[in-house]
């Protein structure tokens, strides 16, 4: 099987002209959590449907398990839990008559499955409330427990804290990360919020416009953060002078009359201080600064931030 | 298969279509009672009245009826946005068609009896002679045929139809209108090859003068129907537009 639960090789989807999805190759590493970053209409939700087979590509090739998803969907798809866009359920029936289908359909018969599946969700067992009357929140859990229910050793999960208020997301999100860390489960999660993928996800990839334009671990992302010192000075201009002259340096960046970045961080900064004092600079602020997740996405993706 | 058409039952639950069925099948059954009091001379006995339901029910009725309610129960899992939870399963979308069908072809006998009942309960309030428990029974087996064979010739249409998003309403009209034709082709001799029509020789359906029927010709054209709509099975798929498929619901 591989180092790799879930891999993509070149992953193409075009509609007509459009490419929605343009040679991704992503990566999904057992027992982690794979966050799939990008805004609305990146390419996420089609990458995801390329995954579980219900979108065909138009070239490329998915594995999961290690086997090509292509043909081996009996094999592959009973050990995957999905939740792809909107909860889709019978709104006629409770949301216990709903997962009892699907436990029909999929086979289990195991004592107390759907109990225990709603309850890990903070759902009613037995309930008579019918799935049309639900708030979007419960439709969202719902789908979670839809998703958990045979319990699959890889979840996907397609911006599954959607609609959810904010105990909602924290609840969820602590849950998922007990799936991983408790459970051993693999888990693509993808979303648009990029503090929810920051806080959750172990690897992370940046989808823009179909292309994946970064993946790596969390930790790596954090590493390449720019780090720099924010001066505020009387004088910005005389700075710069004083400190190029004093460390033989040009890593610096003058933003307006007061503001200095000086992007080598491994300058003395008291002594810089000093020198600024002595030469006449009034010094307002010193701070270290860290470029932060969203800066980073801003700065590959050429564009505005993100959520 | 057996495991989704069981399913299907269950779906059904608090849902309005099933009842679309129990008004038509009165709505039919108060038809032919209102035609029985303009008839001139005629005595209406159990079996020309339930004949008459018979006649008015695949001309008028359950054709359109059992393809919009089989329509219904297929596209609902495209408008519940259920159909990815099924496929992710997975069933591949030709076997819950089949599994669909199936279930499908347990309500036409549904319907059937519910056809009967009605039939009987107008019979006798309506105080005609000739009953007889065995005439009665006869005209159960009777009625649960002839939903079957007309189920099986519009079987086609529920499949095509079926496989394209948003478009069984088509299927509706069509089927009202090749269940109506069945009127005249019977009336001209082509009884016997007229899908909706073929299954009248199966069930010896006589209407006052005697009727001939050629059972191996009706036999055979609903053979072929059912051999098309296999055929069609094994090859269906979901055919949803590449757009709306690449459209987010919005209806959080």
């Amino acid at each position: 099987m591989g180092e790799f639960i879930i891999e993509t090789h070149n992953l193409t989807k075009r509609y007509g002209n459009q490419v929605s999805v343009s040679d991704l190759n992503i990566h999904v590493k057992k027992g982690r959590i794979y966050g799939l970053l990008g805004r609305n209409g990146a390419g996420k939700t089609t990458t995801m449907r390329m995954l579980l087979g219900l979108t065909a590509p138009t070239s490329g090739e998915v594995k999961i398990f290690g086997y090509p998803m292509q043909g081996n969907e009996r094999k592959v798809l009973p050990r995957i839990g999905c939740l792809i866009e909107s909860p889709g359920f019978y709104p006629n029936l409770t949301a216990t008559e709903n997962l009892k289908i699907f436990a029909q359909l999929r086979g289990i018969n195991k004592p107390g499955y759907i109990k225990g599946a709603l309850e890990l969700v903070n759902l009613p067992y037995r309930d008579k409330k019918l799935f049309s009357e639900y708030s979007l929140g419960m439709k969202q859990r719902l789908a979670i427990a839809l998703a958990i229910m045979h319990e699959p050793e890889v979840l996907i999960l397609d911006e599954p804290i959607n609609g959810l208020d904010p105990i909602g997301i924290a609840e969820v999100r602590s849950f998922i990360r007990k799936l991983c860390d408790a459970a051993g489960k693999t888990i693509l999660i993808s979303s648009h919020i990029l503090s929810e993928i920051s806080l959750l996800a172990d690897d992370i990839g940046i989808i823009d416009r179909g292309i994946l334009l970064e993946e790596e671990s969390l930790k790596e992302l954090e590493e390449k953060n720019a780090k720099f010192v924010h001066f505020i000075v009387s004088d910005a201009k005389k700075a710069a002078q004083i400190i190029g002259n004093l460390f033989q340096t040009r890593n610096m960046q003058i933003a307006d009359n007061y503001s200095l970045y000086l992007h080598d961080t491994s300058l003395p900064v008291a002594k810089i201080n000093r020198t600024l004092m002595e030469n006449g600079i009034d010094i307002k602020e010193v701070h270290l600064c860290e470029d932060t997740l969203e800066d980073y996405f801003k700065k590959i993706t050429g564009g505005e931030g993100i959520a | 298969m057996l495991k989704i058409a069981k399913t299907e039952f269950h779906k059904l639950k608090r849902y309005s279509v099933v009842w679309i069925g129990v008004a038509t099948m009165l709505t039919v059954v108060l038809l032919t009672r209102f035609m029985a009091t303009a008839s001139d001379g005629a005595v209406h006995t159990l079996e020309y009245f339930s004949n008459n339901v018979i006649w008015n029910n695949f001309s008028l009725i359950f054709p359109a009826t059992i393809t919009l309610i089989a329509g219904y129960i297929i596209e609902r899992e495209r408008v519940d946005d259920t159909l990815k939870n099924i496929l992710t399963i997975p069933i591949p979308f030709r076997k819950l068609l089949a599994g669909k069908l199936i279930a499908v072809g347990g309500l036409a006998i549904i319907l059937a009896a519910i056809e009967f009942a009605f039939t009987m309960i107008v019979f006798f309030i309506s105080r005609f002679p000739g009953f007889s428990f065995a005439g009665m029974l006869l005209v159960l087996v009777k009625m649960i045929g002839m939903n079957l064979f007309v189920y099986v010739a519009v079987l086609p249409i529920i499949i095509f139809t079926g496989q394209r998003a948003g478009s069984f309403m088509a299927g509706v009209g069509f089927s009202f209108f090749y269940g109506f034709v069945g009127t005249f082709a019977s009336g001209h001799g082509l009884g016997n090859i007229y899908p909706i029509t073929a299954g009248l020789g199966l069930i010896s359906y006589q209407s006052g003068e005697t009727a001939a029927y050629n059972i191996f010709f009706n036999a055979v054209i609903l053979l072929l129907m059912f051999v098309i709509s296999s055929a069609m099975i094994l090859f269906a798929e979901n055919k949803t537009p590449a757009a709306k498929a690449n459209t987010k619901v919005k209806k959080r």
